[in-house]
């Protein structure tokens, strides 16, 4: 009986939130043309979905501009931080519906950064990063990528295949850590392959593409002279695959190591003493490790910059956040090796063991142009006028 | 057959799964790592992302221009706000909380000049000049076991106002224990016809749903109330008059198409400085045209518990929407939970 009058109260509850619903949404819903943008009203009512998507394509460009203003540094201030855990948010999300921002935002991100890369680069090496571990690095005598992956979300791609291209036409060789799809792509791979760049990966991956690929790491440090650079193959692991570590010495220029996805125990007698044989300038590492201070403490970097935050392909509670990757790293403070969290399409530019300048570079529009940041916005200044992001002429 | 044996395998690993997620205590909390940790995670997230986003806001304050930093932090909270996971938790609350306690803290600053308009949860608003402080649907939020706000501090800023005014019966707008905790003190509280009667001879609900004047001398201020309509629901709309100082309107939850007659006269009889509607208010032009007010602070953001999501107004939908009313140069300031604004005329 009790039960009963509980569920009786219970129909009553959900009938009068019913006809509370209709009420408000009857007068709404009525009006609404068939040609009814959300643009008209902004109202979303009985359209979650819709109201998500439409929140994503909000956010992105916030994002997106929060973080042209404030771009990578050692000591990270509130504005970057506060669009970095909105990412971290956005990227946390399930539902594939509102990923068109999301790809809109990369895409966007992406073809300013090749822009960007472009600008000339006289001394020091320039650092891009892509989605995943995926990393463009430039010295003024070679470009080499590595781990370059499309990114997978939702099924698509986060880069689209011409800005696969884009990377591929600037770079000398693509270097591959490890088997994983997350880090290592065989079409991608084939098409270097197809246009005369040289592909390093560790043995036993990429066996299809045959004597096109050069096969590197084994029991021992392997050294290769490439185009402008000498490359060092430490031979890691991923658990019991093999997971190759480059120390990649720009010729003339600085060091930068990528460890790929090491995480093997059985590794740490030639990591731990890596510093005592090279000189690392930067350590690009996963930040989501256990043994991170150890990882640092072998290599002994000037700076770490970290990577594999936002792997989409991984479950929500696996994908690393910027946020715990900026954690972790202040849990290492005392060793006061400075680490940069960068993002998607983001430029550190680096020499002599200190960031340069990269205001010149970071500009969206051409190098003729400049970004200013006036009562809480960003203008480009071209010519002697301003314009909005989007192009509007300000007065 | 197979498919029935996979399907029971997949089903154990489920519930192993969650029965490891339940069961245990993440190892590598220290490390920020929650790998089978997902609802650990997310209340992290949540965490870092409220802290980020009130230190953004206490760095970019109420003004009428929105600049991009304060944007950013607003639809950070849009989407938090959003994500029904974040309902009830402990980020939740603490962010909550952390803001009101501002509030009531504030309140205990004098104002010598205009009106100081403090925003608070849900659709409640305080308005302080330097004679009188008048709550306006002020409410705990949450439920009775579980209010959003704790009582300590719901119940000391009520302590610090002179007058409540309730728009209508809505449990988002009227909180008997709060109207009890005014009455208690000696205060007025002005309720719609027909709510809280004979409760309290300080609880005073209208004769009559029309147009009434109550004068408050020991406040120097006059509360005109106009008989505004939810539907079929009475709602005052409560027109303050600080008598010199300015007048402040709140709409309560106005949505009602047949009261849009006289709407449209309203600012030939009243001089409204600040106008505060619901956000979600049907046709905002013609509302603001017939307050005609200075300026505008929308109300009602970010209703949590009975709503769904797409009825939780964001705060970028208001910035929207205010942009669908721009040609009529009405300023406006978006304010959130526990946030201030300074008028003068
Ligand atoms: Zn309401
Ligand atoms: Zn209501």
């Amino acid at each position: 009986m009790e039960n009963l009058t509980r569920l009786s109260q219970k129909w009553l509850r959900l009938s009068v939130l019913c006809l509370l619903a209709i009420d408000v949404l009857f007068p709404v819903v009525a009006q609404r043309a068939p040609d009814y943008s959300y643009e008209d009203d902004y109202i979303f009512w009985g359209n979650p979905s819709a109201y998500l998507e439409y929140q994503a394509k909000i956010a992105f460009p916030l994002i997106d501009a929060m973080l042209q203003v404030h771009p990578p540094k050692e000591v990270m201030n509130q504005h970057r931080r506060m669009a970095l855990v909105t990412l971290d948010q956005f990227l946390h999300e399930t539902n594939s519906t509102r990923q068109a921002a999301l790809y809109s935002f990369a895409t966007t991100r992406m073809a300013r950064m090749l822009t960007a890369m472009d600008e000339p680069l006289t001394s020091g090496v320039r650092i891009c990063k892509l989605p995943n571990s995926g990393f463009i690095i430039k010295s003024p005598k070679t470009v080499v990528a590595v781990d370059l992956v499309a990114g997978s979300y939702a099924g698509g791609s986060l880069l689209s295949d011409s800005i696969i291209y884009e990377i591929l036409f600037r770079s000398n060789a693509l270097l591959i850590t490890n088997a994983d799809s997350r880090h290592c792509n065989s079409d991608i791979a084939q098409l270097f392959t197809t246009f005369g760049k040289k592909v390093i990966a560790p043995k036993g991956v990429l066996k299809s593409l045959g004597d096109k690929v050069m096969h590197m790491g084994d029991d021992y440090v392997q050294t290769v002279e490439l185009e402008g650079m000498t490359l060092n193959v430490v031979p890691g692991h991923n658990g019991n695959a093999a997971n190759n570590i480059y120390i990649i010495e720009f010729t003339g220029y600085e060091t930068v190591a990528h460890t790929g996805a090491q995480n093997s125990d059985a590794d740490w007698d030639i990591i731990d003493l890596i510093h005592q044989v090279y000189d690392v300038d930067i350590l690009l590492t996963k930040s989501q490790s256990t043994q991170l201070e150890r990882m640092i403490a072998g290599f002994q970097p000037t700076k770490v910059i970290t990577t594999g935050e936002n792997e989409m392909e991984n479950s929500i509670d696996l994908r690393e956040s910027y946020w715990t990757t900026q954690k972790r790293m202040s849990n290492l403070d005392y060793l006061h090796v400075p680490n940069i969290v960068m993002t998607w399409g983001e430029i550190y530019d680096y020499a002599n063991g200190e960031q340069t300048d990269i205001s010149a570079i970071s500009d969206n529009t051409s190098s003729s142009s400049q970004k200013v940041f006036k009562n809480g916005r960003i203008y480009i200044r071209r010519n002697g006028q301003t314009y909005t992001l989007t192009g509007v002429r300000v007065k | 057959m197979r498919r029935f044996f996979l399907t029971c395998l997949s089903l154990l690993s489920v519930i192993a799964f969650s029965a490891a997620q339940t069961a245990s205590v993440n190892p590598n909390t220290d490390h920020y790592i929650y790998q089978g940790y997902l609802s650990d995670y997310k209340l992290a997230l949540a965490s870092e992302a409220f802290a980020s986003i009130d230190t953004m806001l206490q760095t970019y304050l109420p003004q009428t221009e929105i600049l991009l930093p304060r944007e950013m932090a607003l639809v950070s909270l849009d989407q938090l706000l959003h994500d029904t996971d974040n309902d009830a938790t402990e980020p939740f609350y603490r962010f909550i909380n952390t803001r009101m306690a501002r509030v009531l803290e504030d309140l205990d600053r004098p104002v010598t000049e205009g009106l100081r308009i403090y925003k608070l949860y849900n659709d409640g608003f305080i308005i302080k000049s330097a004679k009188a402080t008048v709550a306006i649907d002020l409410i705990p939020g949450g439920s009775n076991a579980k209010p959003f706000i704790t009582d300590s501090i719901i119940y000391g800023i009520a302590g610090k106002c002179d007058a409540l005014f309730i728009s209508h019966w809505h449990a988002d707008h009227a909180n008997l224990n709060i109207a009890k905790s005014f009455a208690a003190r000696g205060k007025r509280v002005i309720a719609p016809k027909d709510l809280w009667v004979d409760v309290d001879p300080m609880i005073q609900p209208l004769a009559e749903h029309k147009e009434t004047d109550i004068v408050f001398e020991d406040l120097d201020l006059t509360l005109h109330v106009l008989p505004g309509h939810q539907d079929n629901v009475y709602n005052n709309i409560n027109v303050v008059e600080f008598h010199g100082v300015g007048t402040v309107a709140q709409t309560g939850d106005q949505w009602y198409c047949c009261d849009m007659d006289w709407i449209d006269r309203v600012h030939l009889k009243y001089d409204i400085d600040v106008l505060m509607p619901n956000c979600w208010i049907h046709d905002m032009e013609r509302h603001l045209r017939g307050f005609a007010p200075k300026m505008i602070i929308t109300g009602h953001e970010n209703e949590l518990g009975e709503h769904s999501i797409d009825h939780r107004e964001a705060y970028w939908i208001t910035i929207k929407k205010m942009e669908l009313v721009s040609a009529l140069n009405i300023p406006y300031v978006l304010m959130t939970w526990g946030e201030w604004y300074d008028y003068k005329k």
